[in-house]
């Protein structure tokens, strides 16, 4: 535990730091929470970049609408947020190339992209509502107005199968008048349709299974073939393949480790 | 000092048109190249007419270089998951060696000390295990999903280019509908209650490899 004397000290010494003096110290510190700006809310409005404004006049110069310029100056600044978005993007897999061709160690590299990813996941969300922005923009231009999205259900729950608590209880079946022609009762006594069997559900337990399961996942993932097809663009993504039979291997791993745990012991204790 | 790019001549990109495109977002001249070349043979598929569709092919070309980009990510990370395993099966022989020549070493009586073990050199052996694979896994999932944000853009351009061309020629023989846009009918159209699928009902299908797509 940090001692009274130090605590003091501490305290002595902080009221002599009071945050940057000089002009240049404070723009400095003006950006210290800055990460790439994508989020940023311009304070003042009145003034508009000579990009934006240039590419304003080009998108609004055909239009006859009053609320024209305001539109295109919408659209542009939506067009250079998805331009910051996209340059903040190659500057991250600029550097995981760089990292590439440095870093020798597989796990750190490994880790390293899933980072870079993860980052550039991020910036593309950025990417995407700018875009949407441009793209009401132009629609507003037109004159076209935006539709509102139709109502998204609860994630997880179709719309049928949402619970609701407010449901009145159901009303007693009505009792059906007897069949009125022939046509109608031999409808009637016609064998009722078979529904479509469930989908069995695969035995992860069943040794032949896991065999198979695993062999499958192997051949899948790791044949050299595969590769070779996915380089040449044959096949659009690997990643969707591997997303999938990760999740069977990690089943695979559990039924396994389920097996090995429900097991009796094979060799009987000594008791004497 | 790095020499300045010199790229060929680009008649079929007008220089206002450059200019309002702006900086291409890629870092290197090789990218650089790859982004003019494809920009112009999407423009020769689609003849851009205005500015905004010239964004549009802009859009399309940058959605299409990021997917190859990702796809050389994840064939490196599939290599990487074999080099992580070799690693480690290095690592282990190793640490098995040491082991072994610490106990040779006191059964002699010679005093405690590191024995020199050379590096155990990474061997290529069949892959019968899934270790390096699932360390690689998150990063994966990270492309997938990137993957398919962009494929969905690339996809969404064409749609679009057509549906703003329907509305120009409209708005220019004056018989335009304002009460039922197009694009927004389209948008309606799939309901999201259809798009929710169960994953782990996908993930136990008895079968991973689908007709006509083994090697």
């Amino acid at each position: 535990m940090t001692s009274a004397k130090k605590i003091e000290a501490n305290r002595r010494n902080a009221l002599r730091s009071t945050g940057p003096r000089t002009a240049a110290g404070k723009a400095r510190s003006r950006k210290n929470a800055l990460r790439h700006g994508l989020a940023a809310v311009l304070k003042d409005h009145t003034v508009v970049p000579e990009a934006v404004a240039k590419l304003a006049s080009v998108i609004a110069a055909d239009s006859s609408d009053p609320l024209a310029e305001a539109h295109g100056i919408t659209f542009a600044e939506a067009e250079m947020a998805v331009r910051r978005a996209r340059a903040a993007q190659a500057e991250v897999l600029a550097e995981l190339l760089e990292a590439e061709t440095a870093q020798s160690k597989p796990q750190v590299l490994v880790e390293f992209i899933a980072t870079a990813m993860q980052t550039v996941g991020r910036l593309h969300r950025y990417e995407r509502r700018a875009l949407s922005r441009r793209r009401r923009a132009m629609r507003e231009l037109m004159g076209i107005p935006t539709a509102s999205r139709a109502p998204r259900s609860r994630r997880g729950f179709r719309r049928s199968a949402r619970p609701t608590l407010l449901q009145p209880a159901p009303l007693p079946p009505l009792p059906l008048p007897p069949p009125a022609s022939a046509a109608h009762a031999s409808r009637a006594a016609r064998p009722k349709r078979l529904s479509c069997p469930k989908r069995k559900k695969i035995d992860y337990a069943d040794p032949a299974v896991l065999e198979r399961v695993s062999q499958l996942a192997r051949r899948n993932l790791l044949d050299d073939s595969w590769l070779h097809l996915f380089a040449a663009g044959k096949i659009e993504s690997l990643a969707r393949w591997v997303r999938r039979s990760g999740f069977i291997v990690w089943r695979l791993n559990k039924a396994l480790a389920a097996q090995k745990k429900s097991e009796p012991d094979d060799v009987p204790h000594d008791t004497s | 000092m790095t020499d300045p790019v010199v790229l060929p001549e680009m008649p079929d990109i007008p220089a206002d048109v450059r200019e309002l495109l702006g900086a291409p977002p890629v870092r290197s001249v090789a990218e650089l190249k790859a982004y003019f070349g494809l920009l112009r043979a999407i423009a020769k598929q689609y003849s851009p007419r205005d500015i905004n569709e010239w964004l549009l092919a802009a859009d399309q070309t940058v959605s299409i270089l990021r997917t190859n980009t990702l796809r050389q990510h994840e064939v490196n990370l599939l290599k990487l998951s074999e080099e992580v395993v070799q690693d480690e099966r290095a690592g282990t022989k190793r640490r098995e060696l040491l082991v072994a020549q610490l106990q040779a070493d006191r059964a002699a009586g010679l005093p405690d000390q590191v024995p020199k073990v050379p590096e155990v050199p990474r061997t290529r052996e069949p892959m019968d295990d899934t270790r390096g694979l699932v360390r690689c896994l998150p990063a994966l999932e990270q492309i997938g999903r990137l993957s398919d944000g962009y494929r969905a853009q690339r996809m969404s351009v064409p749609r679009e280019l057509l549906d703003y061309r329907k509305i120009i020629a409209s708005l220019k023989a004056g018989d335009i509908r304002v009460d039922k846009p197009m694009i927004a009918d389209k948008e309606k159209a799939v309901p999201d209650d259809e798009q929710i699928v169960d994953e782990e009902e996908v993930a136990d299908t008895p079968s991973l490899v689908p007709s006509g797509r083994k090697p």
